[in-house]
């Protein structure tokens, strides 16, 4: 009987063992941790050094590549295991209406002021109250001068992508509603409808352009673009900016539609344990020189006019990264459709089929 | 009593981790999948109930018909290409002198020690427009401008071949291995040429390794999202990628489950067609 208790009190040992596993990792008594949930490449390594050495709050981040993946993990692992997430605009109002956020004292960010006045107080988030601007994403219309030049082709409006000298030319996002929105742009409707047919009927446009395009790519357009694969891309403005740099003949050109954009902000989860640490780091980002410390790693749209003065001509002459603040504004706010996503899911379904 | 649970113990402590391992990790994900496929979806994503059929409902498209369909012959000619290309190969590996198979072996599971997408990933450095074979056939006069090589349906089954190719070799290899030098011999006294000996004797008795390849292949075949994402540059829809939209894009877990399911049924089918001619055991 004595051997069948050990027996058992090893199995159970096993079992705990393996569960204990999954818990992750515990950080020790004392230690001061804040847990960031962030997009890949978006905040540099040594942000979070230099955040630690300041003020011993050492950040522990993890990634995701969507926005959809970060609220499948926040909704099915909670949000206490993390404080601070970088969300997207359209976002927000879901995350606000699950519980998932919390307020955020903006007393304790004082560089709050270093903001671009135009990318605060929008309408899913009137007062920042649940949310602070990080930076922002443009889609952008890249092209490789020289090759358009030798198809002839010049890029006004969003129709222009249907010129059939493009054939197999371009590389656009791999993107339901990027894709959509351009096509409902170019056909006079609203970019963020919801209406089933609306949003049916750009179908007919995006299969017109699928022939001139070459890739799907939302993870290294700016490959093709600075190789000379593509003659256009529609991409977003960082890739635009990376492309640039490595390939002089690409520029970006803005056409009688807008362009769409998107606005990453900070949030602080509903269960947060650490609520001023996120705070303070929040604060910490829009210090303008560790906002441009980003910039220089990460050069996205800036919404901090502090660091933007700071920027060097590589940065502030690269109209990939420092975008036109005209067309900015002009830009659409791409907006959350709710249960309409399947119908734009299913468009995008049918174009690739 | 006492007796019999002391005689039972070994195949508990022996057999229980393992078991709890596949509750785990198999059947507990298997069941939430299953549950999931019948609730209703969210519109930010995630389920909620009441309960329905609506998602098994969605499945009847002509589009997910096409997706489906389209998969299935990828994955098969993804396999005829790896049983015509493995089967010389796994033949040569086992008539190669004993001290050298297991080098040869070794040399075909070296790849997955590097993670297959930067495989995958080295292939596009190849094939690109301005790639490795580009330039060099360019520099020495074969071609006059760059073939277009990646992003195109051809790229998408060459990426497939080389990812599965080992797991058809694998159990060819095994069950050309397991061939009985004895009975090449007699076929051969018998007044067989080679060309009989192989479509009489080696082909018929190595035919479960065949059918153990083939599934190996195809199967996996059918889920490989990424392949089509990073060289057929995304264009064409499989039902990996199509699944993938539903719980990444779409906000239509239900779906994606229902799905997942479908293709789970199908291999199930394939995996049932398998036992009625060969081995489950020449899996291995």
């Amino acid at each position: 009987m004595k051997k069948n208790i050990s027996f058992l009190l090893a199995g159970v040992l096993l079992v705990t063992t393996l569960l204990s596993g999954c818990g992750g990792s515990s950080s020790g008594e004392g230690d001061k941790v804040l847990n960031i949930y962030n997009w890949t490449e978006y905040i540099p390594q040594e942000v979070y050094d230099q955040f630690e050495e300041e003020t011993g709050i050492r950040v522990v981040e993890s990634t995701f590549s969507s926005n959809e993946e970060m609220l499948a993990k926040l909704e099915a692992g909670g949000t206490d295991q993390y404080d601070l997430v970088v969300a997207s605009n359209y976002v927000i109002d879901v995350m606000k209406e699950k519980n998932m956020i919390q307020t955020i004292d903006k007393d304790k960010i004082e560089n709050i002021t270093n903001i671009s006045p135009s990318s605060m107080g929008m309408d899913y988030d009137p007062d920042n109250e649940y949310s602070i601007p990080f930076m922002a994403t443009l889609t952008v219309i890249a092209i490789n001068q020289e090759k358009c030049d030798e198809l002839g082709v010049t890029i006004n409006s969003f129709n222009d992508l249907l010129n059939p000298a493009l054939e197999n030319n371009i590389v656009v996002v791999d993107d339901s509603r990027e894709l959509a929105a351009v096509a409902l742009k170019a056909t006079g409707q609203d970019p963020n409808s919801t209406d089933e047919a609306t949003i049916e009927g750009a179908l007919d446009w995006l299969n017109q352009l699928k022939t001139n395009i070459k890739a799907y790519d939302s993870d290294s357009p700016k490959t093709l673009l600075a190789s000379n694969e593509v003659a256009v891309g529609l991409v977003y403005n960082m890739d635009a900016g990376q492309a640039i740099k490595e390939n002089d003949q690409i520029k970006v050109v803005y056409t009688t539609e807008a362009c769409e954009k998107s606005i990453d902000n900070f949030v602080i989860t509903a269960n947060s344990k650490n609520k001023e640490y996120a705070e303070e780091f929040i604060n910490f980002v829009h210090r303008a020189d560790v906002y441009k410390m980003i910039l220089d790693e990460f050069p996205g749209v800036c919404l901090n006019d502090a660091a933007k003065e700071l920027m060097d001509s590589s940065y502030l002459d690269n109209e990939g990264s420092n975008v036109d603040t005209a067309e900015l504004d002009r830009a659409n706010l791409i907006a959350d459709v709710g249960e309409a996503a399947t119908y734009y899911d299913d468009i995008f379904t049918k174009m690739k089929t | 009593m006492k007796h019999k649970w002391n005689n039972r113990l070994p195949m508990f402590v022996m057999i229980g981790p393992a078991f709890l391992w596949m509750a785990i990790f198999v059947l507990a994900p298997l069941c939430y999948v299953v549950g999931i496929s019948f609730l209703s979806k969210d519109s930010s994503g995630g389920v909620m109930f009441p309960l329905t059929l609506a998602s098994y409902f969605s499945l009847w498209n002509e589009s997910f018909l096409t997706i489906f369909s389209r998969s299935l012959l990828l994955s098969l000619q993804t396999t005829i290409i790896c049983l015509a290309v493995g089967y010389p190969f796994a033949y040569v590996i086992a008539n190669a002198p004993k001290k050298h198979r297991g080098l040869l072996l070794l040399l075909i599971m070296l790849p997955f020690w590097i993670n297959s997408v930067i495989r995958i990933y080295g292939w596009n450095t190849l094939l690109r427009q301005e790639g490795v074979i580009n330039s060099v056939l360019m520099s020495i006069g074969i071609i006059s401008s760059p073939l277009e090589m990646l992003y195109t349906d051809g790229a998408v089954l060459l990426g497939m071949v080389y990812e599965l190719l080992p797991f058809t070799i694998l159990p060819l290899y095994a069950s050309i291995e397991k061939l009985d030098r004895s009975l090449l011999e007699a076929a051969s006294d018998l007044g067989a040429t080679k060309p009989h000996i192989f479509t009489r004797v080696i082909f018929p008795l190595t035919m479960p390794g065949i059918f153990a390849g083939s599934i190996q292949t195809f199967i996996p075949s059918l889920g490989l999202f990424y392949i089509s994402e990073m060289m057929g540059g995304g264009s064409t829809m499989y039902i990996g990628n199509l699944i993938k939209n539903q719980f990444l894009s779409a906000r239509n877990w239900p779906l994606g489950a229902a799905l997942s399911l479908l293709l789970i049924l199908i291999t199930l089918v394939l995996m049932k067609l398998y036992t009625k001619v060969g081995s489950l055991e020449d899996m291995a």
